[in-house]
């Protein structure tokens, strides 16, 4: 199987839009697969770091840009 | 006089039967409705914790103006480019233009075992008979452990599974077997209600009321032998009674072009216009599509105003607004009012907000049958109650 990466644009949507967001990709994510989020609500850095501690997966990258606070995820706990 | 330009409505719900009370006067308008009954789905709720059928349905025709043509048939397939509405028996009709507006479909399949569970605990998302069975659930279950857990956040009615849990508690509670229940509400969200402004507000009532609160809980497999649901994260929960809130897909209904409609069947449409993708003719309103922030009567119902002044060249936009009365059982409610600016006000639980829901919903057929009455009446409510205006009221 091949691991795929995907970006979920949830800019402009405030909270937990880009939770929600995530959740659906993760549905059909497998291990392997990289999301990376993008977000524009300022709560979205604490509930990210809260759902990786909660799930296990690997935050790869969290940064901020002019525009958007990028977050690169490594679906590594999908049971 | 030139003649009137048609105008076909594909469903007969809140935003379908709202547009076209709002547009018989202009247009020749023609409503396409697979049920000749229109459903209020709150009702659901009264259902499956009161055993109250009173404000389920009404007859579709007679809520209706006079001069709206109804057809009662699926639609089949809808194409945008050559303005052309198919029904089931390949019957076609043609429009200048076309509101989209069916609704969503219910799949519980969406969530493995989720059939089989609705069979046994029924839910408040699908029919009223899967509602009555909560109904019997809730009056006969003695002990153990009852549990509502939301498989999909994008379901209808964003309040609901909150207003399940109190409202299960307060029948727990009258009938004097609380104690012996441990009630669990699993979320998908980092805290009990996604939006964090609101959750202040409800956070504390399922506190006070000893309801445990599972958040990042996505509801994903259930063992229906064993009694366990297996969230998406990767946790269990066991259970003695569950509701699980059901997958929401968008309508069964074939549109051309292939992107007028996203992976989950929900149509594309502007969330400030309604208009699906280039198409100045075509809109979608309401629970089946994108634009619906939050998929309520509410939302549907100022979609439709904003499209009936559109199409009439104004240039109405929308809000976002949402005005979603919450009962929080023991006649105590509040209501969630956001827009596009504005998160959630921090609107307090009174009996005052239980009085307007319950009114709302009593004067909900009049409010559908007579927007000339009701249109200045809510311009005025929602004015008075922007969040922008509530905020600096509740802080």
């Amino acid at each position: 199987m091949s691991e795929a990466k995907k970006v979920v644009d949830a800019r402009g949507l405030s909270c937990p839009g880009p939770i929600t967001n995530l959740t659906k990709a993760y549905r059909d994510a497998k291990n392997g697969d990289v999301l990376e989020i993008w977000a524009t609500d300022p709560g979205f850095k604490s509930d990210i770091k809260a759902w990786i501690e909660r799930t296990k997966n690997e935050l790869v990258e969290l940064r901020e840009e002019k525009d958007k606070i990028i977050a690169i995820i490594k679906i590594t706990a999908k049971k | 006089m030139a003649e009137k330009k048609k105008f076909l409505i594909v469903g007969g719900g809140a935003g379908g039967a709202i547009l076209a009370n709002s547009l018989v006067k202009d247009f020749d308008v023609t409503v396409i409705n697979d049920s000749p009954y229109h459903y209020y789905w709150p009702q659901l709720l009264q259902i499956a914790f009161r055993n109250d059928y009173s404000n389920l349905y009404r007859s579709l025709s007679s809520l209706l103006v006079k001069g709206v043509n109804l057809v009662i048939d699926r639609v089949k397939k809808v194409d945008l480019q050559d303005r052309i509405v198919t029904l089931s028996n390949n019957k076609t009709i043609n429009y200048d233009y076309v509101a989209i507006a069916p609704g969503v479909t219910i799949e519980h399949k969406g969530i493995d075992g989720n059939e089989k569970l609705v069979e046994q605990y029924g839910d408040f998302h699908s029919t009223p008979q899967n509602a009555s069975k909560v109904f019997d659930v809730v009056s006969n279950m003695k002990k153990g452990t009852f549990v509502i857990a939301v498989g999909d956040p994008y379901h209808r009615c964003p309040p609901s599974p909150y207003e399940g849990i109190l409202l299960a508690d307060e029948v727990f509670r009258l009938r004097g077997v609380r104690n012996d229940i441990n009630m669990i509400l699993a979320v998908p969200y980092p805290r009990a209600y996604p939006a964090e402004t609101f959750n202040e507000v409800l956070e504390p009532i399922l506190k006070e009321r000893g309801i445990n609160v599972m958040t990042f809980f996505t509801a994903d497999k259930i063992d229906t032998e064993n009694k366990k649901i297996t969230s998406l994260e990767g946790e269990e929960l066991s259970y003695d009674a569950a509701i699980v809130v059901p997958v929401h897909k968008g309508p069964k209904i074939e549109i051309k072009p292939d992107d007028a409609i996203n992976q989950d069947g929900f149509i594309n449409a502007d969330k400030f216009t309604n208009q699906i993708l280039k198409y100045d003719d075509a809109f979608a309103i309401g629970d089946a599509s994108t634009s619906a922030n939050a998929k309520t009567g509410v939302t549907a119902h100022l979609q439709a105003k904003v499209v009936s002044k559109r199409v009439l060249g104004l240039d109405a936009r929308n809000t976002g607004r949402t005005n979603c009365p919450t009962e929080l059982g023991f006649e105590k409610g509040t209501f969630v009012i956001s827009d596009y600016n504005h998160p959630a006000a921090k609107v307090p639980a009174n009996t005052i907000n239980f009085i307007m829901k319950r009114l709302f919903a009593d004067a909900y057929w009049d409010i559908i049958r007579h927007p000339e009455f009701w249109d200045p009446i809510f311009d005025v409510y929602f004015e008075n109650t922007q969040p922008e205006v509530l905020w600096k009221l509740f802080r």
